[in-house]
């Protein structure tokens, strides 16, 4: 251990287990295309892979998350049953170019699964991300605090016109391709000609749809391998046709959506949640009971962290890198930049299942720490 | 007193091309060990070390700063290392060894005719199916590069070590990256190219590694050597 952060990462790890927690071993090898699959090719150029004996693609873990999900997944005996884990243990991610660090370093965390109260695990997990930051002696961090649901549930809900409310509704936890449909629907997106063919797709149910895209792919003699089916094409075919056909979404409908993806106001946390309140109604969605929990986790780390939310402001996306975070999600960081935060932390209600291919389920939250990290390093 | 380091490819048609125009510079290679030899001599350089090797080594050792010369394919140095250009210069286009980097997907996908299409596409089936958008390759590093471009979000990449472009008939992938010089095997295995899908059109290059051993002697040695080239370039 680094004599730098060693009585440091001690102490953040000490205030960690007064959460409470069972210290759990986590895998350091996993299969690489698990990794992969889960995190997404991104991460490609940041992981070391291995190959073992029997051919086997294998990397070494790059975070605490993704082996804590998949021990939990092959461990628990059914559904939400509950867990408390605390880990520590090396990752290993190579620097990106340019960047001056080592390839492996510590990382603490702690990993909560089946709670029925979320609210009230979210809050535990995000003291105990700052107390350890603070027993560590990390003074006046900036907190980011994100919601990687809010946007899925607003355009659920929203009254969005057709083919809208669909095609937003498809990537709404996907900050870039929310984007790009939305440049989409607004006509300021790059707009295409649309073929004969095309055209009447659009205009015919999705049973006749598919009959006429089979008929005119026997008749090219194409051919349609693989996982992508006849109704796959078709449908997106017609979707694709609606769109670009369709009367753009009226400016002040695309407003509200553009200001709510780009919600990222340095103010009180107060008003930018009213904010979330007023742009969804705009939409008409009524973030009531939603306001309330956010006020329920905020009125619970003031009680017993008040100085946690001196720095600390409010976002509606969870930045792109972390897309399995499905609600809460914070960031505590020296600089305001937030590049280099100390700990990060979360939900991921539906990584265990989609780890386990659905044969578990678990509500999950959990943080992490970097002591590498402390000090400013 | 250390000789330039050229390498050249050790078979094929690549090595009978590579041979054929540096006779058309009036340069003849002596192969020393025979026909099976791996090293080799230039007629009027005797300060030029001539190594046979294959293209994916020449490109590494480029990379690496092993030898000073050599002539691979661009899309062999591309996809081996991020930061090409800060260890290599293309120095001559050599105009053979053509071959284009390309996206090719099922040609009964009517409905996916560019990269933002095949955007849709990978976010569309990761929903729909919880698994990502699968790519088999063996150029991992330009494809994860241009899907990132391309803002391709939900894919995952399959490292494919030979006929990348019966994966999609296998079932091992949705879509290829592969090299095409005509298409006509993309077009025999029922595949398409994306109208934005290029990327990277490749041909055999004579390369200069940056990182090599150059001193007063070996940059005299190059210097006469590109003259005979016709290369005014150092």
């Amino acid at each position: 251990m680094n004599q730098e952060t060693g009585p440091k990462m001690q102490a953040a790890w000490a205030a960690l287990k007064a959460r409470g927690g069972q210290e759990v071993a986590l895998p350091t090898l996993l299969p690489a295309a698990l990794v992969l699959e889960l995190a997404g090719e991104d991460v490609r150029p940041r992981l070391y892979f291995a190959s073992g004996p029997d051919g086997a693609e294998l990397c070494l873990r790059a975070d605490l998350t993704i082996p804590a999900a998949l021990h939990y997944a092959q461990n628990a005996q059914g559904d939400d049953e509950p867990a408390a884990w605390v880990c520590e243990g090396k990752v290993f991610r190579a620097p990106k170019p340019g960047e001056d660090r080592a390839p492996e370093f510590v990382q603490i965390g702690l990993e909560r699964f089946g709670d029925a109260d979320r609210i009230e695990a979210d809050v535990t997990v995000f003291l105990a991300a700052w107390e350890a930051c603070q027993a560590a002696g990390e003074r006046n961090l900036y907190v980011r605090l994100c919601d990687g649901g809010l946007l899925p549930h607003i355009i659920a809900k929203a009254d969005l016109p057709d083919p809208w409310n669909s095609a937003l509704g498809e990537v709404a936890s996907h900050k870039s391709a929310l984007k790009r449909v939305l440049a989409q629907a607004t006509g300021t997106g790059p707009s295409r000609q649309i073929s004969a063919l095309e055209r009447t797709i659009a205009e015919l149910d999705p049973e006749r749809a598919r009959s006429t895209v089979a008929e005119v792919l026997t008749l090219a003699n194409l051919s349609l391998p693989g996982n992508r089916q006849l109704s796959h094409v078709a449908d997106r075919l017609a979707a694709r046709a609606k769109r670009a056909i369709a009367k753009p979404l009226a400016p002040e409908l695309a407003e509200t959506m553009s200001k709510l993806i780009h919600l990222s106001s340095q103010g009180s946390l107060a008003a930018s949640l009213d904010e979330c309140v007023t742009l969804a109604e705009k939409l008409g969605v009524d973030l009531m009971d939603w306001r309330q929990a956010w006020t329920l986790r905020l009125d619970r780390i003031q009680q017993e962290a008040p100085e946690a939310l001196a720095h600390a402001h409010f976002e509606a996306l969870s930045p792109e890198a972390f897309d399995y975070y499905d609600g809460m999600a914070f960031d505590l960081a020296v600089d305001p930049s937030f590049a280099r935060p100390v700990a990060t932390g979360g939900r991921y209600d539906t990584l265990v299942g989609e780890i386990s291919s659905g044969a578990r389920h678990a509500r999950a939250v959990g943080c992490v720490i970097r002591p590498a990290r402390f000090g400013g390093q | 007193m250390a000789s330039l380091i050229l390498a050249l490819p050790s078979k094929g048609r690549l090595k009978e091309q590579c041979e054929a125009w540096l006779a058309k510079k009036g340069l003849v290679v002596r192969q020393t060990g025979g026909e099976r030899g791996y090293s080799a001599t230039l007629d009027g350089f005797d300060d030029v070390q001539i190594r046979l090797a294959s293209a994916s080594e020449i490109g590494k050792a480029l990379l690496a700063g092993d030898i000073h010369l050599g002539i691979t394919g661009e899309d062999i140095v591309r996809e081996a290392a991020g930061d090409v250009d800060a260890r290599l210069t293309i120095e001559a286009r050599l105009g053979f060894g053509r071959a284009d980097v390309v996206v090719a997907v099922p040609n009964g996908w009517i409905d996916v005719e560019t990269m933002a299409d095949l955007a849709e596409v990978a976010t569309d089936m990761r929903r729909q199916t919880g698994r990502r958008f699968r790519i088999a390759t063996k150029f991992t590093r330009l494809t994860a590069q241009f899907m990132r471009d391309h803002h391709v979000a939900d894919h995952r990449i399959v490292d494919s070590a030979g006929a990348t472009e019966g994966a999609p008939a296998a079932g091992i992938a949705e879509a290829i990256v592969d090299i095409t010089t005509s298409g006509a095997t993309l077009t025999a295995n029922a595949l398409k190219i994306l109208d934005d899908g290029v990327i990277l059109k490749s041909e055999s290059c004579l390369m200069k590694s940056k990182l090599a051993d150059w001193n007063e002697a070996t940059q005299a040695t190059a210097a006469q050597l590109f003259n005979r080239l016709s290369l005014d370039r150092l």
